[in-house]
């Protein structure tokens, strides 16, 4: 597969058509992101596989949005999943990167990795490695879903009482670009102190993933907890999807619906 | 529901309601102990009605859950 992203990479660069590819390499035994801007000098690439499929991703897109603040005029490459170009979708969306300036070059992700993340469209619409693989449903959801009330309420609680107020989470969230966040805004939530406030801090990162994630699982491999952050995540855009067929990522330049004002939720609405 | 003295307010806020209902019931907060009315500052008797019938409809359901949070915490 890397041969293959290597050969579009080459080509990209010596073509002039980027000035730069963000995607991953491996030095000395560690994996992480690098900007490669000598054609002749892609050998210590690598996909993002450590002892697994996908188990040494990196928020690139994230690390994009301020190379191209820095260098607005140039055009880079980015390596893109089907979740990251859902992630550009949003960040051109949200005016965070502009197309015009972005190249992606995509991987299809092989059925264990898909099935783990429980993603369901694991290849972007264009990629030059990888094969397409089927999208999976979420079981972790589901789980929830079937427990009763006081099932799930002992369950959130176990997990969010692990957590330690990183913010690992959010500055890991390729999706999270507020300069003022919520998360530290004393009027919000109180900061300062650990443990955060149980369910307070968790639930408002959720709403605030409501028109914005993207279901990458960064979030699940950054908590230092082991927090299923993801299916929290997924609940909220199948809760927003229910409503009003809407995802995040899925179509360029669609607005998420609760940033559309003017609009009824239903006919049913609040009277 | 066109009546907000801020243009779009309400239509925002039930949106934001009917989401955060959903997503409380899935994180084991019983929806109901979030209500959402528009009532205008001139309807003082619908507005104490309100009150009236949520803090029964609140009563029934008894104490919130979260208030068990720092046994639970304590206990673990």
């Amino acid at each position: 597969m890397i041969e293959k992203v290597k050969e579009r990479v080459r080509e990209l660069l010596s073509s002039g058509e980027i000035k730069g590819f963000l995607g991953l390499s491996n030095k000395y035994g560690h994996t992480g992101p690098h900007l490669f801007g000598d054609a002749e000098d892609l050998d210590s690439m690598v996909i993002g596989d450590w002892n697994g499929p996908g188990d040494a991703r990196y928020t690139l897109n994230k690390q994009l949005i301020h190379i191209a603040r820095q260098y607005p005029d140039d055009v880079f490459g980015v390596l893109v999943r089907g979740c990251d170009e859902r992630g550009l979708n949003v960040l051109y969306t949200w005016n965070q990167l502009n197309p015009d300036k972005v190249v992606p070059v995509g991987i299809a992700c092989p059925e264990e990795l898909a099935r783990a993340c429980e993603c369901r469209q694991p290849w972007p619409e264009a990629f030059v490695a990888g094969e397409k693989v089927k999208g999976f449903d979420s079981d972790s959801v589901a789980r929830l879903d079937a427990l009763d009330i006081t099932g799930r309420f002992d369950a959130w609680i176990k997990e969010f009482s692990k957590c330690i107020k990183c913010y690992g989470c959010r500055d890991v969230c390729p999706m999270c670009f507020c300069n003022e966040c919520s998360l530290e805004d004393n009027d919000l939530v109180t900061t300062g102190s650990i443990p955060p406030e149980i369910p307070v801090f968790h639930l408002t990162r959720a709403i605030h993933m409501v028109g914005r994630c993207i279901d990458c699982g960064l979030c699940n491999e950054a908590c230092p907890a082991d927090i299923p952050l993801r299916t929290l995540y997924k609940k909220v855009a199948d809760i927003i999807d229910d409503e009003y067929q809407y995802r995040p990522g899925q179509e360029l330049y669609a607005k998420s619906p609760l940033n559309i004002l003017m609009q009824p939720a239903s006919a049913d609405s609040a009277e | 529901m066109g009546e907000c003295h801020y243009l779009y307010g309400n239509y925002a806020t039930d949106k934001r309601v009917r989401f955060l209902r959903k997503l409380l019931g899935f994180s084991g907060i019983e929806e109901d102990r979030l209500r959402v009315r528009w009532i205008s500052s001139a309807e003082g008797p619908e507005f104490a009605e309100e009150i009236r019938d949520f803090v029964k409809a609140l009563r029934e359901l008894g104490p919130s859950p979260l208030k068990s949070i720092e046994q639970r915490l304590k206990a673990a």
